[in-house]
């Protein structure tokens, strides 16, 4: 062996892995609007092609050359079965991917039996290698008994942490430390062959949290999720009264319509709220990264930590007029 | 069926199982825990565990003498390596005690319990979040041995996924303490009142906008004031209906006594009293409620009557109609089917 080849690399920015770059886009119909940019469309375009105005870690967007560019789509949603594609969806999905020059990641909820059903056939039109975000254990097993040639990523709703916006120091996530360093965790994925997890940024992100060993790490930005219901508030606009909020009730997906800013305007005096902004889309309600949050994960980029950031396409607090210019 | 119920005293096993409870479920934090840890976090809750260590023995022995069974809950949905560590060391000392079950969530800590070959049994929390048959096979294999399906199952979706899976037991909630998100999926933490108490209590504005820029009708503006007014009511009923309960002291809030007959033909073995932190009394008088339920499917099967039995035993039509204090409302919307079909 040559005394080149026995040195270590030197750590540089040129061999520090850097990140790829993906969208997450609920409505697969979205992708139409990204058609014109052309394959490997840079992130910003896209973005604006989505109603958004500022882009999210524009630091290290305004490093690269150009800019980011999209590499990766994550086509569904992990909040809501009803959310799920359907195979005609999924199938355009595939082609408007192709043409794009990007691959695609399926976005997968917490689901019923029901849903399992209809995420059967979806899991049969994905080409082998295609990444499946599991966020049920169920959809895990059945990925790997049924569709070994599919790769499961652990979604973020499995990937449990502390994510309550509201918290008021950094002391309290000590009460439910995150678990992402914990081998018998990692064996546990190993066994079910599971590489990569995806996460949100917790209030006060501390460096540790991105070191998880072996594991690819995703990160999806800019907003982290911190609850999720089964009866879903605007989902019950359209139904009786008699109806409303009960399990597996029908809805006009008005979460594809509706946003609401979350707002704590009754907080005692001395007690302020120091709340990151939140939003509720559907089921769910969200918080916006910190500009100190945001920091933590560039410097997780920077040290190479991060494999994927999954940007919010279209799920997010922006009224996007429907032809944007 | 039996009656689970919860457990934060030594002194309230002896009158829960008078009254009819034939199992209990408590939690403690073990002194080692303390030490090292040094948080409550071993079940998700800081009050409400059994005071100390010495308490579990005394509490498997307590029910063992009266013929119920105890389980040991530690149902935080995640662990560090260190606090499986120290829940493995628990789990250890529990099945020497000859502990009859534990309850747990995270399928790292089953995985571990189970590799250990402990002679108990080992329950599925609803924090898991079980919603499907394969989601249930997946924790039979790492070693689970009952489910405890999580709040809001439709009935149907309970029976069929009961179907599947015949070698398991199964349990579902009956009786209070209602969620209004998924707990399961739940990265919030309960905050003391002054910080904004639970989340989904907490008080938020809602000001709804449109996605695609438009402006609101003044329709629309009607048809989310009127959705968001019964979605409050919705609330208060979930939350016990503000703690309150009839003359003869059974709590209101979420209920599933009408739904007795459908979970029994289904082959539920189980139904759960939520509600560790309640006092003795209203524990006393919930697994009273539910036992003069589960008497009366003995004696009459019939679902119809059943519903006009469990909703005569809090004698307050008005809270059952509206279907917002129940577990499986759809119960009330067949009766309602029923009623207009037969007037057709």
């Amino acid at each position: 062996m040559s005394e080149k080849q026995q040195l270590k690399p030197i750590p540089t920015v040129a061999n520090i892995q850097q990140p790829q770059v993906s969208l997450a886009l609920t409505d697969p119909g979205m992708l139409t609007r990204l058609l014109e940019l052309g394959p490997q469309p840079c992130l910003r375009s896209c973005l604006k092609r989505l109603g958004w105005k500022d882009i999210p870690l524009a630091v290290l967007d305004a490093e690269r050359d150009g800019g980011f560019t999209v590499a990766r789509v994550h086509i569904g949603n992990e909040f809501c079965e009803r959310l799920l594609p359907t195979p005609a969806q999924i199938k355009t999905a595939l082609q408007q991917t192709e043409l794009l020059g990007v691959e695609m990641s399926l976005l997968t909820p917490l689901l019923t039996d029901s849903g399992i059903k209809r995420l059967s056939p979806l899991l049969e039109l994905l080409p082998d290698g295609t990444e499946v975000v599991v966020n049920d254990w169920g959809t895990l097993r059945l990925v790997r008994r049924h569709y070994p040639a599919l790769t499961p990523l652990l979604g973020r709703l499995l990937y449990k942490m502390i994510k309550d916006p509201r918290l008021p120091s950094a002391q309290w996530t000590k009460l439910h430390p995150h678990s992402g360093q914990s081998k018998p965790f990692h064996q546990l994925l190993a066994r079910f062959g599971v590489e990569a997890i995806e996460m949100d940024l917790p209030p006060f992100t501390q460096p540790e949290q991105f070191q998880i060993g072996e594991l690819g790490l995703s990160v999806h930005l800019p907003y982290g999720y911190v609850v999720k219901g089964r009866m879903c508030r605007i989902g019950s606009l359209g139904l009786d009264d008699k109806d409303k909020f009960v399990a597996g009730h029908a809805c006009q997906k008005e979460c594809l319509d509706y946003v609401t800013p979350l707002e704590r305007p009754n907080q005692a005096a001395d007690q302020p709220a120091q709340d990151l902004v939140g939003f509720q889309r559907g089921n769910t309600q969200f918080y916006r990264y910190s500009s100190a949050m945001e920091a933590s994960l560039v410097e997780a980029v920077k040290q190479g930590s991060i494999k994927c950031l999954v940007f919010a396409g279209d799920w997010n607090e922006h009224r996007c007029p429907s032809e944007p210019s | 069926m039996n009656i689970v119920a919860p457990l934060s005293h030594l002194n309230e096993i002896a009158p829960l199982a008078a009254t009819g409870a034939d199992e209990f479920y408590c939690s403690v934090v073990p002194s080692s825990w303390a030490e090292r840890i040094g948080t409550t976090g071993v079940s998700r809750r800081t009050f409400s565990n059994l005071s100390q260590e010495a308490d579990l023995a005394a509490a498997i022995s307590q029910s063992h003498d009266l013929g119920k069974k105890l389980s040991l809950v530690m149902n935080a949905q995640h662990y560090t390596a260190e606090q499986l560590d120290c829940l493995l060391q628990l789990a250890s000392d529990f099945a020497e005690l000859g502990g009859d079950a534990v309850i747990v969530g995270d399928p790292v800590l089953l995985d571990l319990i189970a590799s250990e070959g402990f002679e108990f049994g080992i329950h599925l929390s609803s924090i898991a979040s079980c919603r499907n048959v394969e989601t249930a096979l997946f924790y039979r294999e790492l070693g689970a041995t009952r489910i405890i399906f999580p709040r809001d199952m439709t009935l149907n979706e309970i029976a069929r996924l009961r179907r599947q899976i015949p070698e398991l037991e199964c349990e579902t909630f009956i009786l209070n303490d209602g969620c209004v998100f998924e707990e399961g999926v739940c990265h919030s933490i309960h905050l003391p009142r002054q910080l904004g108490g639970a989340i989904c209590m907490d008080s938020y504005r809602y000001d709804y906008q449109r996605m695609d820029g438009a402006q609101l009708s003044s329709q629309q503006i009607d048809t989310l004031k009127h959705n968001d007014e019964c979605y409050q009511q919705w609330l208060w009923y979930r939350f016990g209906c503000g703690f309150t309960v009839t003359k003869e002291g059974y709590p209101y809030g979420p209920c599933g006594l009408c739904a007795l007959p459908k979970l029994h033909a289904s082959g539920i073995e189980s139904v759960k009293i939520a509600g560790r932190d309640a006092p003795l009394e209203r524990k006393q008088k919930s697994v009273e409620l539910v036992k003069r339920a589960i008497n009366q499917l003995a004696s009459d099967p019939d679902p119809r009557n059943m519903l006009e039995y469990a909703q005569g035993l809090r004698q307050s039509q008005s809270q059952c109609s509206s279907g917002y204090m129940c577990y499986y409302p759809e119960v009330l919307r067949q009766q309602s089917s029923n009623l207009i079909a037969r007037t057709r």
